[in-house]
Order: C-alpha cells, then sequence, then structure tokens
C-alpha cells in the first residue's frame, strides 16, 4: 500500500467514530475539514451511514416453528419417584434456584469466567462405561439371541420397560422425540417375544442408569458445559435405541 | 403488551404460573430468536433461544423490575449466546452426520424479503466478532461501554470492530 492510500486508510478508519459522535471536537473538525475536500471519504461515509440506518431497521424474527412445546416440556418436567435402591438426587427447583441464584449483573461474569471443572470422575466413568455397555448391546439384544444367552439376562426389578428416574426432563431439543419414540415402544410391546422385552428393558435400564449418573454430576456442578453435553450425547444414544426398537417392533408386527 | 400487563405476568411467572410465562415467551421471542440468529446463525438458532427462554425461567427470581423485563431478558440471552455457541455449533455438526434427531420442519425461517434478507444473510457472513459488536450496536443499540463489558473487550476493539463491519457490509448495500 502506498503512502497516499496508508494516509487515505487513516481518515477513512475514523468515519465510523465521526458518524456515532465518538470524536473530540478537535479530532471531528479535523474529520470534517478532510471530508470537505475528499470525495471517496464523503461516499464512504454516506456508505457507512446507510448501513447503520439499515441495521437499525431490522425487526424480530419468528423462529420456523413453535418452540414452547420445548420450553414448556422442561419447565413443566415432573419429578419422578425414587426408583428402588437408587438414591436421586434432586436438582434444585426453579423456585430453590431463585432463591439462591445469582443476582442481576452476575450473568455477564458467568458467562466470561472460565468455566468450573469441579467433575466427579467417578461417576462420569460410571456413566461412560454404563453407555458403552448399553450400545454395545444394541446391535445383537434386538435381532435375536439364543435362549440360554437371553436367559442368562435378568429383567429389570419390577419389569418396568421404561425406568423413569427422572431429575429433570430431557433437553428441551430432544423431549419431544424421545416422548414419542417412548410411546411407540410401549404400545409395540405386546408385539414382542417376551425374551426380547427383557433385553430392551434390561439395556433401557443401563442407559437409565447412565443418565441418573450424569445428572448427578451434573447436580453437583449445574454450569459444566461438558456435562451438560455429555448427558445430552446419553439422550441422542437413548433415542438411537428407541429408533432401533421401534423398527424391530414394526418387522415383527 | 401493556407495559403493567407484562409486570403482572412477570410476577405470576416468578411465583411458578406456566400460562403468563408462555405469554411473556410470545411477547419476546421473536426478538430473542432474531438476535441468536444474528449472532450464531440458523442452525443453532432456534435451540439457543429455548434454552434462553429456559434459563429465564429458572433466573426469574432475580428479575428485580428495575429494568423492563424485556430488557433484562435480551441481556440474559446475550450472555447465554456468546456462552454456549460454541458448545451448540460442535454438537450440530455432530447431528448433521447423523439421522436428523431433531426433526426439524423445512419451512424457511419467516423473514421479511428483499433488502432485510440481503441484510441478514450479510450480517451471518461477518467474521465472529465484527458480527457480535455489528448486532449489539447498529441493530440492538448498545453502547460501546456495553457491549466491551458483554464481550471482555476495550472499547477501542470494539470501535474498531464496529467500524470493520460497516466496511464489509457496504457491498452489500444496492
Amino acid at each position: 500500500m502506498n503512502r497516499f492510500a496508508t494516509e487515505h486508510t487513516d481518515w477513512t478508519d475514523r468515519l465510523s467514530d465521526f458518524m456515532d459522535g465518538a470524536l473530540g471536537s478537535a479530532e471531528h473538525t479535523e474529520v470534517e475539514d478532510h471530508l470537505s475536500g475528499c470525495g471517496a471519504c464523503r461516499r464512504t461515509l454516506e456508505e457507512l451511514r446507510a448501513v447503520a440506518s439499515r441495521a437499525a431497521e431490522l425487526g424480530p424474527v419468528e423462529p420456523s416453528r413453535d418452540l414452547w412445546g420445548g420450553i414448556a416440556a422442561t419447565i413443566e418436567a415432573p419429578v419422578a419417584p425414587k426408583t428402588a435402591g437408587a438414591q436421586v438426587i434432586e436438582l434444585p427447583t426453579a423456585g430453590q434456584r431463585r432463591n439462591h441464584g445469582p443476582t442481576r449483573g452476575r450473568d455477564l461474569e458467568e458467562a466470561l469466567a472460565p468455566r468450573r471443572f469441579v467433575l466427579s470422575s467417578r461417576q462420569l466413568a460410571a456413566a461412560s462405561l454404563a453407555l458403552v455397555a448399553a450400545t454395545s448391546f444394541v446391535t445383537w439384544s434386538l435381532r435375536g439371541v439364543s435362549a440360554p444367552e437371553q436367559a442368562a439376562v435378568d429383567p429389570v426389578p419390577g419389569g418396568v420397560i421404561m425406568p423413569t428416574s427422572q431429575i429433570v426432563g430431557p433437553p428441551a431439543d430432544l423431549a419431544g422425540e424421545l416422548a414419542s419414540l417412548e410411546a411407540a415402544v410401549l404400545d409395540a410391546r405386546a408385539d414382542l417375544d417376551p425374551n426380547t422385552v427383557r433385553v430392551l428393558e434390561r439395556n433401557l435400564g443401563i442407559i437409565e442408569q447412565a443418565i441418573d449418573d450424569s445428572r448427578r454430576a451434573l447436580a453437583q456442578d449445574p454450569e459444566n458445559d461438558f456435562l451438560v453435553e455429555h448427558l445430552h450425547r446419553v439422550y441422542e444414544r437413548k433415542i438411537e435405541y428407541l429408533r432401533d426398537a421401534t423398527r424391530v417392533a414394526e418387522s415383527a408386527g | 403488551m401493556p407495559e403493567h400487563f407484562e409486570q403482572a405476568d412477570v410476577r405470576r411467572a416468578a411465583d411458578g404460573d406456566h400460562a403468563a410465562f408462555e405469554r411473556l415467551y410470545r411477547e419476546h421471542v421473536g426478538r430473542i430468536h432474531a438476535l441468536c440468529i444474528r449472532m450464531t446463525g440458523d442452525d443453532v438458532a432456534e435451540d439457543l433461544t429455548q434454552e434462553v427462554f429456559i434459563r429465564a425461567w429458572n433466573k426469574l427470581g432475580t428479575f428485580k423490575g428495575d429494568s423492563k423485563f424485556g430488557t433484562w431478558l435480551h441481556r440474559l440471552a446475550i450472555n447465554h449466546v456468546l456462552s454456549r455457541r460454541e458448545t451448540l455449533r460442535r454438537r450440530q455438526s455432530h447431528r448433521a452426520h447423523g439421522e436428523g434427531i431433531l426433526n426439524r420442519l423445512a419451512a424457511p425461517v419467516r423473514r421479511s424479503s428483499g433488502h432485510a434478507m440481503d441484510l441478514e444473510k450479510a450480517i451471518g457472513e461477518l467474521p465472529e466478532r465484527a458480527r457480535d459488536v455489528f448486532v449489539l450496536y447498529d441493530v440492538e443499540g448498545y453502547s460501546h461501554d456495553e457491549i466491551a463489558e458483554s464481550l471482555g473487550v476495550s472499547v477501542g476493539t470494539s470501535k474498531s470492530q464496529l467500524h470493520r463491519a460497516r466496511m464489509l457490509m457496504r457491498k452489500h448495500l444496492d
């Protein structure tokens, strides 16, 4: 860039501040004087004003779908009863959070502060191992196993096909599909072989345990993005498993 | 919505009234979603919009009423977008290789046509920091001091990024 271009860029760089009234009076006058003799800078200034003016006219944008359902599903999520033998750590309710929540002005600090990484490695490791175990079952469990193998798989105590160890609801973006898949699997249960149902219960129990473990870790550190992401992945695996289950049920029916 | 109605709904929602919160959602979702789209792009904006309202629900008790609810909500949204968008982008990228878990509708985002759409597209093409400042200053009307505080940059950086954004946006003018 030649010397003239460099000097001109120096003027151009001040045009936004000039139009926003952000220059001191002496500098403002200096830029005004330059503009009176520089057509290129006057054109640039007009364009900058046009950009700012058009931006200020931009209005609201409605989502392409109604998002309220997902929000409602989350804020209305019930706290399910404790399952036998499992200690459920409940996340604070909205009211409890409000009472102990950060004060106004804390949002910014929260957003910019380095994330605390308070993670129970034991809990997360357990959740991860359980998830690996659960997903490794997926391929064989719903596509037929031998009778001895099936006999070795104990049903979940109580025989519930859909363990509901809810501490908080599933992520808003997955709640709808998860609910519909769970309903579909429940409907299809009667069409499935009893041994397949036991395998299904067993594997869903493993996934639910992984979800519970992740939630417990999250309950100790609710703002931990890593845990939020981990829990989301477990839910995604559950959805994948339920999809497989519905496909098998459809082929069986 | 008249302001006194909104204040009443805020109080009801803070006491756990879902219907009141839904009215607040419907009143403000367009502006919050617009912010999310402009600061992040379409692919994660709806997730972020949902999260903003869920977060607002959880934090309603901290709203003291010394500003308008919309102002408080908007500020909360900015902070949430800045802290969450990278995580959501990684997740979205992962989902893109899957089987379409979100079951999204194919309908395009409803926007005003013509110039506004061109400008929206142009905003989406700006470098991220320049886009943040441009959206917050020229679209949303925040000051450089406020923007600098939110983004964790100096006021000078905010000003220079705004100028950079405006210069890049010029080519999208008619």
